[in-house]
């Protein structure tokens, strides 16, 4: 069996987003089996914090291998993720998630 | 099968509408009483559909000897055994030993190794330190995903669609309304979503009059909520040394 991609702060596999850079998530859905949540679709954030380097699970999910893939922590405000949508008293806090690179692009 | 570990009822109609027109209030004048009980899995046919699948499968492996029933037992037994009293070892520990803390903070898959822990089943583990500043809250928006091998099965609230729903809209009354818990309006809240091969352990700040405690008490003082996020820690004047 493979391992499960390597955890940690080694890496193999030049990163392309440095911490504090501003990237924005892929706009459009991929059919199969994805780890990317809906409302962040098209949504722009700073990464906090890059995890380490995985194996893809929209290819594991599929029995598939590829190669190891960069995965950030990205950090989004709340304001651009819902807009008018968070009630007023609910203002101003952030939504984190982990984004593998393939669905990012620089701003 | 009960959950023995419910602390908290979750209030929630499983919509989201509420949200949006500000009428998410949990309490119950002119709305449906709160659920008496979690949602029962074995009411939902689609459920029952795939426990039998599961059933079928699982004799039929046992029948050609892949594995026995008592292999199985064991495994849901172990499974089963992991409680939060891990997740409050780590955090003691780290409120007590400031290198380990750096090291937790750094690589928390080799501190809990280090304290005999054993985390291999995860990918990678981060802990989430909560400051006077930061307030952590951590929720699987796309399935279930929880820090396993740390704090054991996750309540049911945390796997309900409510729940996933709404605290990543309107956390402050989320926490406020369903789990009693108001943040200073000044903190910095955020909300943690466990979408790919992270888990999050929020380590909760020690609370005052502690000082001096040995990690023997203050486990006694860290909940499996306040590890999640979703309540700070018990103080010390409601736990007996």
């Amino acid at each position: 069996m493979a391992t499960r991609g390597t955890a940690g702060t080694r890496h193999t596999v030049a990163t392309r987003y440095p911490v504090g850079g501003r990237v924005r998530v892929a706009e459009t859905i991929r059919p199969g089996h994805i780890r990317t949540p809906l409302f962040l679709l098209g949504k722009r954030g700073e990464i906090a914090a890059l995890q380490g380097e995985f194996l893809s699970p929209e290819q594991m999910a599929y029995h598939e291998e590829g190669p190891p893939i960069p995965l950030y922590l990205v950090a989004f405000e709340a304001g651009e993720v819902w807009g008018g949508q968070v009630p007023r008293a609910d203002r101003g806090f952030k939504i984190y998630a982990e984004l593998y690179e393939d669905w990012l692009s620089p701003l | 099968m009960g959950d023995t570990q419910i602390q908290n009822r979750f209030p929630f109609t499983t919509t989201t509408e509420a949200i949006a027109h500000g009428d998410g209030h949990g309490h119950a004048h002119d709305h449906p009483q709160p659920q008496e009980r979690p949602p029962s899995p074995e009411d939902d046919p689609e459920v029952m559909y795939w426990d039998r699948r599961t059933e079928g499968i699982a004799n039929l492996l046992i029948r050609k000897g892949y594995f026995t029933a008592d292999g199985v037992r064991r495994e849901i037994e172990r499974i089963e055994a992991r409680t939060p009293m891990l997740g409050a070892r780590v955090v003691a520990k780290a409120w007590t030993d400031p290198a380990f803390k750096a090291r937790l903070l750094k690589d928390a898959k080799a501190a809990c190794t280090e304290l005999g822990i054993d985390v291999s089943a995860v990918n990678h583990l981060t802990v989430l330190e909560n400051t006077e500043r930061v307030h952590h809250a951590v929720v699987c928006t796309l399935c279930s995903c929880y820090p396993r091998p740390l704090l054991g099965e996750p309540p049911w609230w945390y796997k309900s669609t409510a729940y996933r729903n709404r605290v990543v809209v309107s956390p402050r009354r989320v926490l406020a309304e369903s789990f009693g818990t108001t943040l200073p309006e000044d903190i910095e809240l955020r909300v943690v979503d466990s979408t790919a091969d992270s888990r999050f352990l929020v380590l909760p700040r020690r609370p005052a009059g502690s000082e001096g405690w040995s990690q023997e008490d203050l486990m006694k003082l860290v909940t499996r909520d306040s590890m999640v996020g979703v309540s700070e820690v018990l103080s010390p004047a409601e736990v007996a040394r």
